[in-house]
């Protein structure tokens, strides 16, 4: 349930991005929002669910955008997986924390993305464009993470609480 | 044990192989639209319909009403008349523009002389990657993958994914695009590559030697099976010529506007046309 709820979230960030931010006048201003929510799914929900979380969210990204539908999927069950592994280490808490590891963890996704990309369709993005994009979504995503991962943490928290909720009742 | 120890790792293994699947089932044309895009098109196509409306009447109000703000507190008496007006004027000037852009794209159509249906764009991209646009005919309307999509203004690019009632646009400035198409003054043929940017496109293969000044028009060559001839595709800005090497360099600005399109119309095929392009993409 809380994986579910969290990919309505991760849809309604995609459906920003497609619409708002476009007729915002904001085109220039596109990073994945939802990459925020693969991150806070690598680094706060059970490991399966979140894998399965982040493979959906990344079709889902691709279905919405010109890219072939799998590349994002690959990258994002990989991305969270990591998020995984750094769990066991280091706690993401505070804004500035939140940031910081959104922007390390976005930059590096695009670079993997552009890199997957111009392997399966050719050199058709320059390495200097690419590079430059993953870091202007990147710093994008960074500034944008607190935010992101606040309402992610109240949409999980919510489902908790509505699962207790109910387990008392019955 | 192995395996419950491993649990995560397995799963991501499978995870990448079903990605990695479904990424070769799409290239071979396999699966597109896959009954999960068809589901997610069909499912976000009202939220998407909304959001973009509600966008514009928000920034319709925007422009009419807020700015006035510092008018109306000058003219306090006058501001509840002022604000009925304006909403009126908005409305007005709103239908006006609508029915301006809808007599062109009507009269457009007649032009063409080729069967085509109008649609109206209800998002974009959803990332910075690539120059794609959402409309909102697909399958269900006789929307079929390759099918030509304009406005008056000129080529807007080609449908690659058509859902039932939702089709993606690949605009021609988009990196993957390219376009058989050809000086209307000089009739010298090349290929439009888009280069992700909004307003600029370049045009390769152009011999060195043939005739391209700044101003030109280029329209579509009608080889490439996908565009009628004559469409016109844009005007050359620039034109860039080695004292060596084949060919020269010419970069075209897209006479359409993307940032502002609303509406366009898909040009559809006949059922004999469809089934020879089905063949030529299965051979």
């Amino acid at each position: 349930m809380d994986a579910l709820s969290l990919y309505g979230l991760g849809l309604f960030w995609i459906v920003l991005q497609t619409t708002l931010l476009g007729h915002a006048g904001w085109s220039e201003g596109k990073a994945p929002l939802v990459l925020s929510t693969v991150i806070y799914a690598g680094f706060y929900l059970e490991e399966i669910r979140g894998l399965v979380l982040s493979f959906f969210l990344g079709y889902s990204l691709d279905v919405f955008s010109g890219s072939e539908p799998g590349i994002s999927s690959i990258l994002m069950v990989l991305l969270c997986l990591l998020g995984q592994q750094l769990r066991k280490g280091i706690v993401v808490e505070g804004a500035f924390a939140v940031s910081l590891v959104s922007f390390v963890l976005g930059a590096l996704y695009g670079a993997c993305w552009a890199q997957v990309y111009s392997l399966f369709q050719g050199d058709l993005i320059p390495d200097g464009v690419a590079l430059w994009e993953a870091f202007r979504q990147a710093v994008i995503l960074g500034l944008a993470a607190p935010f992101l991962f606040e309402a992610a943490r109240k949409v999980h928290r919510a489902v908790s609480k509505g699962r207790k909720f109910f387990r008392k009742a019955e | 044990m192995w395996f419950r120890r491993y649990k995560a790792l397995w799963i991501s293994t499978l995870l990448i192989v079903m990605a990695m699947a479904v990424f070769s089932a799409h290239r071979r044309a396999l699966l597109s639209p896959s009954p999960f895009e068809e589901f997610l098109f069909t499912l976000m196509k009202p939220f998407q319909w909304s959001l973009t409306r509600g966008t514009e009447a928000v920034r319709s109000i925007w422009s009419g009403y807020v700015n006035l703000v510092h008018v109306q507190r000058e003219n306090r008496h006058l501001h509840r008349r002022l604000r009925e007006l304006e909403q009126k004027l908005t409305d007005y000037e709103e239908l006006k523009a609508a029915n301006v852009r809808l007599r062109r794209l009507l009269s457009f159509r007649g032009d063409l002389g080729v069967p085509s249906m109008a649609a109206q764009i209800i998002g974009d991209d959803s990332t910075g990657w690539f120059r794609t646009v959402l409309i909102d005919k697909g399958r269900r309307h006789g929307v079929a993958r390759r099918m030509p999509v304009v406005a008056p203004e000129g080529v807007v690019g080609q449908t690659i994914e058509c859902a039932l009632g939702v089709s993606k646009v690949l605009l021609i400035t988009d990196r993957n695009s390219a376009i058989d198409v050809m000086i209307q003054r000089s009739r010298t043929r090349g290929i439009l590559e888009g280069k992700g940017e909004e307003d600029l496109c370049t045009m390769k293969f152009v011999a060195r030697t043939a005739d391209v000044k700044e101003g030109d028009r280029v329209i579509t060559s009608g080889l490439g099976g996908i565009y009628p001839k004559g469409l016109l595709v844009g005007r050359v800005v620039a034109v860039q010529k080695q004292p060596f090497g084949l060919f020269q360099s010419v970069e075209v600005a897209p006479s359409v506007n993307f940032g502002r399109l609303e509406e366009v119309l898909v040009l559809l095929r006949s059922p004999e046309a469809e089934e020879g392009l089905s063949a030529a993409e299965g051979s």
